[in-house]
C-alpha cells in the first residue's frame, strides 16, 4: 500500500529485525533516510485525521460564518443588509438591557458552578473513596442523568417544580404553606435544572483526581497524628485542586451557554444569552444581531475552555510527579 | 477488564488497614458524609423517580395526588405508535427518523473517530496538541452557537436535505465521544501484539484491521452506543436543523411538553431512560466511564 514504516518499527530489537526486514525488491520498503520516514510519518497522521476535519470544518466554517454576519448591518424593514461595521457589538455593549442579560448569564453561570461544586465536592470525595458495589451505584447514578435526554430531565423538573406540582402539593397538603411557592418559570427553576444538569460534569473530574492521589500520602498524615480532617484540609483538599478547577470552568462554561433550562423551565422569561440569541434568530430575525452575540458567547466558552486545558494538563503534571 | 480487576484490588489492598483501624471509633464526620451523599444521590435522580411515578397515574393530566394507578397511558402510547384516531399524530415516524439518523451517525462518527484517535495515539507530528483540542473542542463549544451556525452556513448555501444536516451536525457532536473512548481503549491495548504481527511479515494496513481494531473493539463499540444516545437524544443543535417532514424524536416531544404536562410524556421518557440504563450498563462493561470525563 506504500504506507511508511510506523515508528515502533525503531524499538525491535537487532534480534527482531531480520523478520521485519524488506523483501528483496520492493521498493516501497526500502530504507529511507530518518528526515524522508519523519515526513512520511506526518503524511500519514495527517490524512488519517483528514475525514474528522472534514466535519470539523462545517463547525470552523459556522463560526466564520457567524463572524462575517455579525459585521452586516439590520433594519426593521429591510431586513439584513451586508456591511462591515462594528456597530452590532456597540449595541450590545452600550444598550444597559443586552449587558444586563450577559451579567446575569454570568451570576446564574456562577451561582449554579459554586452550588454544583458545594454538592458535588463531597460526593466525588465518598465515590473515589469507595469501592465495590456502593462506587458502581455511584457512578450509575452520576452517569445515568447525564446521558438520558435533558427534555426528558426538564420534564421531570416541570412535574416537581409546578405550583400543583410533587413539591408543592406536598407543602400545602402538610399544611407548611397555604399558596405553592411560584418556582416554575422563574430563575429558581432554570438554577434547579442547571444544577442537575451539569453536577456529573462536577463529579467526575474530581473524582478522577481524587482517585489518584497516594493513599499513603494520607496515612502518613494520620500516622503523624492528624485528625481526619487535617488529614483533608491539608493534604487532600489541595491535591485536588486541579479536579475542582478542571470541573469548575467546564460547569462554568456549560452553564453560561445552556440553552434547554432557560427554553423550558424558564418558559422564556429568564431572559439568558443563549435564549436571548434565539429570540433574535427565530423571532426578531435579526440575524446579525444573533450572530454578535453568539460571536460574544464564543469568545467567553474560549477564554474558559483555555484555562480548562491548562488546569487538566496541570492535574495530569501533578499526578506524573506522583 | 484485565485494569479494573487490578485497580479493584490495588484499592482494596490500601484502603483497608486504614478503614480497619478507625472502623471501633464513633466516625460523626463519616456519618454526617454518608447522609449528604445519600442526598445529593436523591437529588441527580428525582426527576427520574417523579417521571417514573407520573408514568402510571390514572388522571388525565399530571396532578398530585393522582387518580389512582394504572397503565392506561402505556396504553395510550401504543395507540400513538399505531397512529390511531386520535392521537397526535407523527410519534412512530420521528422514532423512525431518530433512529436513522442515530445510526448513520453512529457509523461516520466511529469510523472517523477511530482514524483520529489512531492517529493522536500513534504519531508524533506537528500540531498534534492542536489537533487533540480541535477535535475535543465540541464537547465544551457552545451547541446553541454550532446550531445557529450551521443554520446561517445552510441559508448561505443551500448545500444537503434536512436529514444529512443533521447528521453532520451530530457527527460533529459525537467525534470527541468516540476520540475519547477509542483513545482510551488504545493506552491500555498492548503494542507488542501490533510489532508480532509486523515482524510475522503482515503489513501496516493489515496489521490495523486484523490485530488493532479488534483488540480496541470495546472503545469503538462504546464509542458508537454514546454517539447513537446523543444523537437520538439531542436537541439543541437539532431544534436549529429540523423540518416539518424531517422532525426528530426530541422536537416530537418539546412540541407537547412546551403545551401542556402531557402524561404520555412520562411514558416516552420511562422507555428513554430504560434505554440509557442498559447502555450506562453495557458501557461500564466496555470502558472505564471515568476515564472519558476526568483524564484527558
Amino acid at each position: 500500500m506504500g504506507l511508511p514504516p510506523i515508528p515502533w518499527e525503531i524499538t525491535l530489537s537487532s534480534e527482531a529485525l531480520p523478520l521485519s526486514s524488506p523483501t528483496p525488491g520492493s521498493p516501497s520498503r526500502r530504507p529511507r533516510s530518518p528526515a524522508t520516514r519523519r515526513a512520511r510519518r506526518w503524511l500519514t497522521a495527517y490524512a488519517l485525521l483528514l475525514p474528522g476535519a472534514f466535519f470539523l470544518a462545517f463547525l470552523v466554517m459556522s463560526v466564520v460564518m457567524l463572524a462575517r454576519f455579525s459585521l452586516n448591518g439590520w433594519d426593521p424593514g429591510l431586513g439584513m443588509y451586508p456591511s462591515l461595521t462594528l456597530s452590532n457589538y456597540g449595541d450590545f455593549i452600550s444598550d444597559s438591557y443586552f449587558r444586563g442579560i450577559f451579567l446575569k448569564t454570568l451570576r446564574l453561570a456562577l451561582v449554579v458552578t459554586l452550588i454544583a461544586l458545594v454538592l458535588g465536592y463531597p460526593y466525588a470525595y465518598f465515590l473515589a473513596m469507595s469501592r465495590g458495589p456502593v462506587r458502581n451505584l455511584l457512578l450509575l447514578i452520576v452517569i445515568v442523568p447525564l446521558l438520558i435526554d435533558v427534555l426528558v430531565r426538564a420534564y421531570g423538573w416541570l412535574i416537581l417544580l409546578g405550583d400543583r406540582g410533587l413539591i408543592n402539593q406536598s407543602l400545602i397538603s402538610l399544611g407548611v404553606r397555604d399558596e405553592p411557592f411560584y418556582m416554575l418559570y422563574t430563575e429558581t427553576s432554570v438554577v434547579i435544572e442547571l444544577i442537575h444538569e451539569i453536577l456529573p460534569f462536577m463529579v467526575l473530574p474530581i473524582a478522577a483526581v481524587l482517585e489518584k492521589i497516594d493513599p499513603s500520602l494520607r496515612e502518613a498524615g494520620q500516622n503523624l497524628g492528624a485528625s481526619k480532617f487535617q488529614t483533608f484540609l491539608r493534604i487532600t483538599l489541595p491535591m485536588s485542586l486541579p479536579g475542582i478547577l478542571a470541573g469548575t470552568l467546564l460547569c462554568f462554561a456549560l452553564s453560561a451557554s445552556a440553552f434547554v433550562a432557560p427554553l423550558v423551565l424558564g418558559g422564556g422569561k429568564v431572559m439568558v444569552m443563549s435564549l436571548l440569541i434565539r429570540t433574535q434568530m427565530s423571532v426578531l430575525l435579526n440575524w446579525p444581531f444573533a450572530a454578535a452575540e453568539s460571536i460574544i458567547l464564543v469568545a467567553l466558552t474560549l477564554i474558559i475552555l483555555y484555562f480548562y486545558i491548562r488546569a487538566s494538563r496541570m492535574g495530569l503534571n501533578w499526578r506524573q510527579r506522583d | 477488564m484485565t485494569s479494573r480487576t487490578v485497580t479493584t484490588a490495588a484499592a482494596v489492598e490500601r484502603t483497608s488497614p486504614v478503614r480497619k483501624s478507625r472502623r471501633s471509633r464513633l466516625d460523626f464526620g463519616g456519618v454526617l458524609l454518608r447522609i449528604y451523599v445519600a442526598l445529593v444521590g436523591v437529588f441527580l435522580l428525582s426527576p427520574i423517580f417523579i417521571i417514573f411515578l407520573t408514568s402510571f397515574t390514572a388522571s388525565e393530566s399530571v396532578e398530585f395526588p393522582p387518580r389512582g394507578v394504572s397503565l392506561m397511558w402505556y396504553e395510550r402510547l401504543v395507540d400513538h405508535l399505531a397512529g390511531r384516531s386520535g392521537t397526535k399524530p407523527g410519534l412512530s415516524n420521528s422514532i423512525l427518523v431518530s433512529a436513522q439518523i442515530g445510526l448513520v451517525v453512529a457509523i461516520i462518527a466511529v469510523v472517523v473517530g477511530v482514524l483520529v484517535a489512531y492517529a493522536l495515539h500513534k504519531y508524533v507530528f506537528p500540531g498534534k496538541e492542536v489537533f487533540r483540542n480541535v477535535f475535543l473542542l465540541p464537547l465544551m463549544f457552545p451547541q446553541l452557537v454550532i446550531g445557529v451556525g450551521l443554520l446561517l452556513v445552510f441559508s448561505e448555501y443551500r448545500w444537503f436535505g434536512f436529514f444529512e444536516r443533521l447528521v453532520l451536525g451530530h457527527v460533529i457532536l459525537t467525534i470527541p465521544f468516540v476520540v475519547l473512548t477509542v483513545g482510551a481503549s488504545l493506552e491500555v491495548y498492548e503494542e507488542q501484539l501490533e510489532e508480532a504481527a509486523m515482524g510475522l511479515g503482515a503489513g501496516p494496513v493489515q496489521t490495523f484491521f486484523l490485530v488493532t481494531l479488534p483488540l480496541i473493539r470495546q472503545g469503538i463499540i462504546a464509542g458508537a452506543i454514546f454517539a447513537f444516545v446523543t444523537s437520538f437524544t439531542q436537541f439543541t443543535v437539532t431544534f436549529f436543523l429540523y423540518s416539518g417532514a424531517t422532525k426528530p424524536l426530541p422536537m416530537w416531544v418539546y412540541e407537547i411538553v412546551v403545551m401542556s404536562l402531557d402524561p404520555l410524556l412520562a411514558v416516552i421518557s420511562i422507555l428513554l431512560i430504560a434505554l440509557t440504563v442498559v447502555v450506562v450498563v453495557a458501557l461500564s462493561k466496555l470502558v472505564d466511564v471515568r476515564r472519558l470525563f476526568g483524564g484527558r
